[in-house]
C-alpha cells in the first residue's frame, strides 16, 4: 500500500496511452460513421448496400477478431502496421458502425416536414441535409455518441492483445509482479472514472447548449 | 401564370388526382375547397414537386415539368428545382426550423440557395417580419412562439425567396380559432398586394371574402369552379350544394 506513489506515474503513463487511443479512435469513428450513414441513406444502390453490409458485418463479429485481422492478418499479407495505428483503426472502424446506427436513428427522428420545408424553399438535397436535418439530428445523437465514447475508454483495454501497453495492461503487469491486485485495481479504476466522468459532464453541457427550444 | 393540364396522381390503386385542369392569371387568388381526401393537399404538393405526378403537365411562371417519370438528367432536376423556386409553400404544421432563430429561418434559403449576401438577406428578412407583424421576434426561436406567430414567420420565410406564386396548405387548420385571424389577415394583405396564390382551406368566410375564384374538388376532379359569390350562393352542381350544406351546417 505504501508503494502506491511509486506505481502511480506508471499507471498515469498507461492512462495517457488510453486517452490518446480513445480520442483518436473515437474521432475516426465519428467521421467514418457519418460517411457510412450518408452512404446508407442518400447514395446510389451499390454504395448503399456496401455501407449496410459493412455495418452489419462489423456489428456481427467480435472486436477481438477484427483487431487480430488488422494487426496480425494484414502483416501476413505484407502490410505491417504499428500496434498503435492498428489499435486506432480497429477501435475506430468498429465504433464507426455503431456511430452510423446512432446517426441513422437521429436523422430519422427529424420530422419529414422539416425536409419538405427546406426542399420547398429550393434547397438541394445536400443543403437540406447540411442546414436543416443534420443540425437537428446532432442534438438527438449526442447522448448515445457520448455513451459510446465512455464505453470506448473501457473497451480500449482490449487492444493489449495486439501488444499495446495502455492503462489496464500496465495494471495487469504491476499487479502480477506486486500481488497488490486490490490497491492497484482501485487506483486504476479511479483513473478510469476520473477520465470518463468529466466526459459525461461535458456532454451534458453540450447537449443543453444545443437545445434552443425552451420546451 | 399557372397552367395545370390533366394532372394525375395515384397512391397504389387509388386515384387521388384524376385529371385536374387549372389555369390561373397573375394576381389571381384561388381557394380550393372540398371534403377531406378529395385531393386538394396532393394537388398543392404536386405543384411544387413534393409529390411527383404520374401524368400531366405543370407550368408555373414559364417553367414546365411533365409528370410520369422521375427527373433523369441534371437539366431535368434543375428544371424541377426552378419550378419549386416559382412557388412558395406554407404548410399546415408550419415546419419552421426549430434549431434556427426566427431571423435565420427567413434568411437561410436566400443565403444558401440564392447566394444573397447575409446582410442583405437579414435586412430583407426584417422587412418581411415587420410586414407579418413580428419585427420584435427576430431573435426568438420557433419554440417560443405561438402557433399563429409561427405560421406568420413561415409566410415570411416563403416570401423571402420572392416566389411568383404562394401555395397555402390548410394554413390555419392546426391553429386555435383565436389565432387564425392573425394569419388570415396576413394572407388577405398578400391578396390585396396582388400576390398570385392558391389556398387550400376550410375557412369558407375567407374564401367568400378574398378569393377571385373558388375550386370545389371531389374525388380528385374539379367538380365546379367559379367566383365565390356564384359558387357559394348558387352552386350549379348537386355535389357542391351537398358539401356546402354540410360545412355551413357544421
Amino acid at each position: 500500500m505504501r508503494e502506491w506513489p511509486k506505481y502511480l506515474p506508471l499507471l498515469l503513463r498507461g492512462a495517457v496511452t488510453t486517452v490518446e487511443l480513445s480520442v483518436l479512435a473515437m474521432g475516426l469513428a465519428v467521421v467514418a460513421g457519418l460517411v457510412l450513414v450518408l452512404a446508407r441513406l442518400y447514395s446510389v444502390a451499390p454504395v448503399r448496400w456496401l455501407a449496410q453490409a459493412y455495418v452489419e458485418v462489423i456489428r456481427g463479429t467480435p472486436l477481438l477478431i477484427q483487431l487480430f485481422l488488422i494487426y496480425y492478418g494484414l502483416a501476413e499479407i505484407g502490410l505491417r502496421l504499428n500496434a498503435f495505428l492498428a489499435a486506432i483503426l480497429g477501435l475506430g472502424l468498429n465504433y464507426a458502425a455503431n456511430e452510423a446506427e446512432n446517426y441513422r436513428a437521429g436523422i430519422q427522428a427529424v420530422a419529414r416536414g422539416q425536409t419538405e420545408a427546406a426542399l420547398a424553399l429550393g434547397m438541394s438535397q445536400w443543403q437540406t441535409l447540411r442546414r436543416v436535418v443534420l443540425p437537428q439530428a446532432a442534438r438527438v445523437v449526442i447522448p448515445p455518441v457520448t455513451n459510446d465514447f465512455i464505453a470506448m475508454f473501457k473497451d480500449s483495454s482490449i487492444v493489449s492483445v495486439i501488444t499495446m501497453v495502455e492503462l489496464t495492461k500496465v495494471y495487469g503487469m504491476l499487479a502480477t509482479s506486486t500481488y497488490d491486485y486490490i490497491g492497484l485495481g482501485l487506483m486504476t479504476a479511479a483513473i478510469y472514472f476520473g477520465l470518463s466522468y468529466p466526459a459525461s459532464l461535458l456532454a451534458g453541457r453540450l447537449e443543453r447548449s444545443l437545445r434552443h427550444d425552451p420546451r | 401564370m399557372i397552367l395545370v393540364e390533366k394532372l394525375v396522381k395515384s397512391y397504389h390503386s387509388h386515384r387521388v388526382l384524376d385529371g385536374i385542369d387549372h389555369a390561373q392569371q397573375r394576381g389571381e387568388a384561388v381557394v380550393v375547397i372540398g371534403p377531406s381526401g378529395c385531393g386538394k393537399t396532393t394537388f398543392l404538393r404536386c405543384l411544387n414537386q413534393l409529390e411527383a405526378a404520374d401524368a400531366g403537365r405543370i407550368t408555373i411562371g414559364g417553367i414546365t415539368v411533365e409528370g410520369g417519370r422521375p427527373p433523369r438528367s441534371r437539366q431535368e432536376r434543375e428544371r424541377h428545382r426552378l419550378l419549386r423556386l416559382q412557388a412558395g409553400m406554407v404548410f399546415q404544421s408550419f415546419n419552421l426550423f426549430p434549431h434556427l432563430s426566427v431571423l435565420d429561418n427567413v434568411t437561410t434559403a436566400p443565403i444558401v440557395v440564392k447566394r444573397m449576401a447575409p446582410a442583405d438577406a437579414a435586412a430583407r428578412a426584417r422587412d418581411l417580419l415587420a410586414k407579418v407583424g413580428l419585427a420584435e421576434k427576430a431573435a426568438a426561436y420557433p419554440g417560443q412562439l405561438s402557433g399563429g406567430q409561427q405560421q406568420r414567420v413561415a409566410i415570411a420565410r416563403a416570401l423571402a425567396m420572392e416566389p411568383q406564386v404562394m401555395l397555402f396548405d390548410e394554413p390555419t387548420s392546426a391553429l386555435d380559432p383565436e389565432l387564425r385571424d392573425e394569419v388570415l389577415r396576413v394572407m388577405r394583405q398578400l391578396v390585396e398586394e396582388g400576390m398570385t396564390m392558391i389556398v387550400v382551406t376550410h375557412e369558407m368566410q375567407f374564401a367568400r371574402d378574398v378569393a377571385d375564384r373558388v375550386l370545389f374538388l371531389e374525388g380528385g376532379r374539379v367538380v365546379e369552379a367559379g367566383p365565390p359569390a356564384q359558387l357559394f350562393s348558387n352552386p350549379a352542381n348537386e355535389r357542391t350544394r351537398e358539401f356546402l350544406r354540410r360545412v355551413t351546417a357544421g
